[in-house]
Formats: C-alpha cells, structure tokens, sequence
C-alpha cells in the first residue's frame, strides 16, 4: 500500500498510579523510514474496546495512550491489568524509542565532555522523558 | 466446614437484596460468601515470666506468613519461598517482606487488638520479585505484590515498613465496607493506607509524634532521586523534587485539591489532605500518634458505618463521632481533631 505522503505520526503514554502515585510520560514521533511498522502498532489496538473491568486492586497502574496518526485521533485508558498483547507492544516501543534518543543525546554529550560519566550501563534518564 | 456466626442462606438472601438502604449489607455478605470459611488453625505466642512468686503466660496471636517469589514474572502467587516457621533465607527481599509483615501484624494487635487483615487471623500472604523493573507495589484483594523497581529510580520496596504496612491496610480497609478508588472516597482509602503505614513504623522505633519523620517511603528512592520519600504528612508536597519526575504533586488543604481523571481521580495526590489533617490532630495531642488519633480513625475505619463512596467531609465528621463516642463530646481529642479539619479546609468553622 504506497502512500504518496506519509503522515505525522505520535505516540503519547502517560502513567498514572501505582503505590508512589508519580506520573511518568513517554512520547515517540517515529521519523519516516519507522512511520508503516508504527501505523501497524497503532491499528492492531483495540481503542474503540478496551476493556476496563476490574483495576485490580489499590495501587495499580492506570495507562493513559494517545495516538495520532495525522488526523486520526485515538485515545484510550488502559487499567495495568489490561495492559496485554498490542497495548504492550505499542508502550514498549514507545518507551524504547524514547530511550533510543536518550542514548543519542547521552552519546552526543559524552562526546563533548569525554569519560566524564565512565561505562556505566543504562543511564537513568533511558525510561523517562526529561 | 462452615464456622461462620450467620449460615449462608441468609448471607446468599442479604447479597441478593436490591433494596438501597441495605446496598453496603448486601456487598458485606456478598464479601463473606467467597471468603475461605474452611476451619483454619490459629497461631499464638506464649510468653513466660515470673512476678513476684507467680508464674505469668501470656498468649497473644501470631501471623501466618508465606513469602511467595514471582522470579520476575508476573504470575501469582509464584513460588513459596518462605513460611512461617522457616528461618530468614538468602534473599534479603524475601525476609524484609517477612519480617515487614510480622512488624505490621504486631502493630494492629498490641494498637487495636485487631488480628490481621479480617480481623480473624487470615494468613498474610506477599509476592516478591513480581515482574521486571517492576516500579510498584500493591495489594490485589488477596496479597501484598512487592515488584524489585528499574534500580534508576526505586531500589525496591520490602525496605520500608510504612510500604509494607500501607498495603495491609488497604486490606484492611477493604475487610471494613471498603472505600471505592476513585475521587474523594479514593483518596480517603489511599491516606488511610498512609496513615497507618506510617503509625506503624513510629510504633516499631517507638515514637512520638513529634519525633517521627511523617514521611512515606523514606529509603526507597535511588541516590540519584532529589528527595526523601514519596510523601509527607507533615508536610504534604514537599517530598521529593526532581529533575526527571517532577514536584510531590500534594496538597496540603482544600485550597490546593486537585481536579483530574488521571490516577482515578487523583487518588494519590489529594490523599495529601486527609494525611495532614491527621498529622495536626497527631501533633496537637501529642505522644504515641497511634494512641490518640490512630485510635479515632481505626475505629471510625472499621465501624462499618462508613459509606463506600464516603468524601472527605463525611469521612471528618465521622471522626469527630467517634471521637465524641471514645472521649466525650467536650474533650481535647474533639477539640484538636475539628480543628485539624478545619485547617486544612474540609470543615469549615463552627461546622461540626
């Protein structure tokens, strides 16, 4: 399926909840050689079925997904005990994308103060949005 | 074997009934028909001494734990690593979240004559090592989960008591009527949790009011997190501020209560307020703060008179109720618990 022009694609995944009740938020807006196998992720959701039922108890995560793909809106709050199969998949890649430009910026910023932080593994920042 | 007091028939006719008046009744025998009614043997301590020319034994109950390992799945309850009469093992998670639960379980006996969750010496049960980078703990209506955190932010959760302790309490809150997880009455159920957790560590390192931290979570974060714990009540808001995950977000008093449909209606953010109120009665009457007010919101938590959908209004004048009923209606108790709900803006003035 060739599209002439691809359109703006973004992922938003907010966390809300859990016993520390701290909000953490993901946002990936894949540039244009990801953009199809994104538009997959996004349409393999069940956004217009998302089943709610039980939260499953105090202190659970609440997941808040928004995606847009040009001017298709979606939008969806997924209970943690929810959070299985495509949902998963699409927080994952999110998470990961975000993660992936950490590394870059951290690459970068290693590059100008050279050995400042050694060879640590992962670095803090990799999970969260700064 | 059924040891219940009411036969299950009239549990099955009560949990059927649509009429209004009886809804939370109906939800309580509703409740008490799935749990585990088989007869349970029950443990106890028995303790020796001498006074005077008289041999002195006391019993007191004993819990009944089992530390379950999810191996960084997120199957419960994994496998049992550690029950009762076992001694500590290698992994330091698992005895922390024993001897957590050990810690709590004493609290609500020697505080509250209370023998754990139900109040009928059910068995606690936890799960550690649930998931991967897992950055959470909670209770599921039948267990304590204890994930290991991303090691960035939370090192883990067993290390602290009041995380421990506010996770019974959830089931505790739940075993009295329940507070449904949504707006104010979710924020009620949220600082109860708090309220207790924290009482139950200045209970363990026998302190005062004025002399604990007030903090949730202390010892939980990374080094690398600017702050203390994950909240105050002395101090609501005021608990960490960072960098990657922002201001505590709490209010202190009604001025600053929080509108949103994130975290059920905020449920961890305006818990802020009832958590200071409590501290200033704690403060105002001063000593043991599990003697004084902790007795007031024990009981007016488990009289089972609570609405489920109880707000923070409801939730003050039924402290001051049960205050009025333990002390008298002009005592200090009174006094300090109406004033600390008025200074944080849920009772006005002259409001009762």
């Amino acid at each position: 399926m060739e599209q002439t022009e691809q359109p703006i694609i973004s992922v938003t995944v907010v966390r809300t909840g859990g016993f520390a009740g701290i909000r953490r938020q993901w946002r990936a807006q894949p540039p244009e050689p990801e953009r199809p196998r994104w538009v997959m992720l996004i349409r393999q959701c069940p956004w217009e079925a998302v089943e709610h039922g039980d939260s499953g108890g105090a202190d659970r995560f609440v997941w808040h997904i928004e995606a847009h793909l040009g001017d298709d809106d979606h939008r969806a709050e997924v209970p943690e005990t929810r959070l299985h199969g495509p949902w998963r998949d699409l927080v994952a890649e999110v998470q990961s994308f975000e993660a992936g430009r950490e590394d870059e910026r951290e690459g970068a910023n290693e590059a100008e103060v050279e050995g400042a932080n050694g060879a640590e593994g992962e670095g803090r920042g990799l999970r969260t949005e700064r | 074997m059924n040891l219940g007091i009411v036969p299950p028939f009239l549990l099955d006719r009560i949990a059927a009934t649509d009429k209004p008046h009886l809804a939370r009744a109906a939800r309580a025998a509703a409740h008490t028909l799935v749990a585990p009614r088989a007869y349970r043997p029950r443990r106890s301590t028995l303790e020796l001494s001498v006074d005077g020319g008289t041999l002195v034994a006391e019993t007191a109950p004993s819990p009944d734990r089992t530390i379950s390992d999810a191996g960084g799945t997120e199957t419960l309850p994994g496998t049992t690593v550690r029950t009762e009469d076992q001694p500590p093992v290698d992994d330091a998670t698992v005895n922390q979240a024993f001897d957590g639960l050990g810690i709590t379980f004493e609290f609500y006996w020697d505080a509250y004559r209370r023998e754990s969750i139900d109040g009928n010496g059910l068995p606690l049960d936890a799960t550690v090592h649930y998931g991967r980078d897992y950055d959470n703990a909670f209770w599921n209506g039948e267990r304590m989960v204890f994930g290991d955190g991303d090691g960035d932010v939370f090192t883990g959760f067993t290390g602290s008591i009041s995380v421990i302790a506010h996770e019974l309490t959830h089931g505790i809150t739940e075993a009295s009527g329940g507070l449904d997880y949504q707006g104010q009455s979710g924020a009620l159920n949220e600082s109860i949790s708090d309220v207790f957790g924290v009482l139950t560590e200045q209970y363990h390192l026998g302190q005062t009011a004025e002399q604990a931290s007030w903090l949730v979570g202390a010892g939980i974060f990374s080094d690398q997190v600017q702050g203390s714990a994950l909240r105050s009540l002395k101090a609501p808001g005021t608990a960490y501020d960072d960098d990657v995950l922002g201001k505590d977000p709490q209010p202190a008093t009604m001025a600053g209560y929080v509108q949103t449909t994130e975290d059920n209606g905020g449920v961890h953010i305006n818990s802020g307020i009832p958590n200071h109120a409590f501290y200033l009665a704690a403060i105002a009457l001063g000593g043991k703060a599990w003697q004084s007010a902790g007795l007031v919101w024990y009981k007016t938590v488990t009289a089972g008179t609570l609405p489920t959908d109880a707000d923070f209004a409801a939730f003050a004048n039924a402290t001051l109720a049960t205050a009025e009923a333990e002390y008298g209606e002009q005592a200090k108790e009174v006094a300090a618990i109406r004033t600390a709900w008025t200074q944080v803006g849920v009772l006005s003035d002259g409001a009762d």
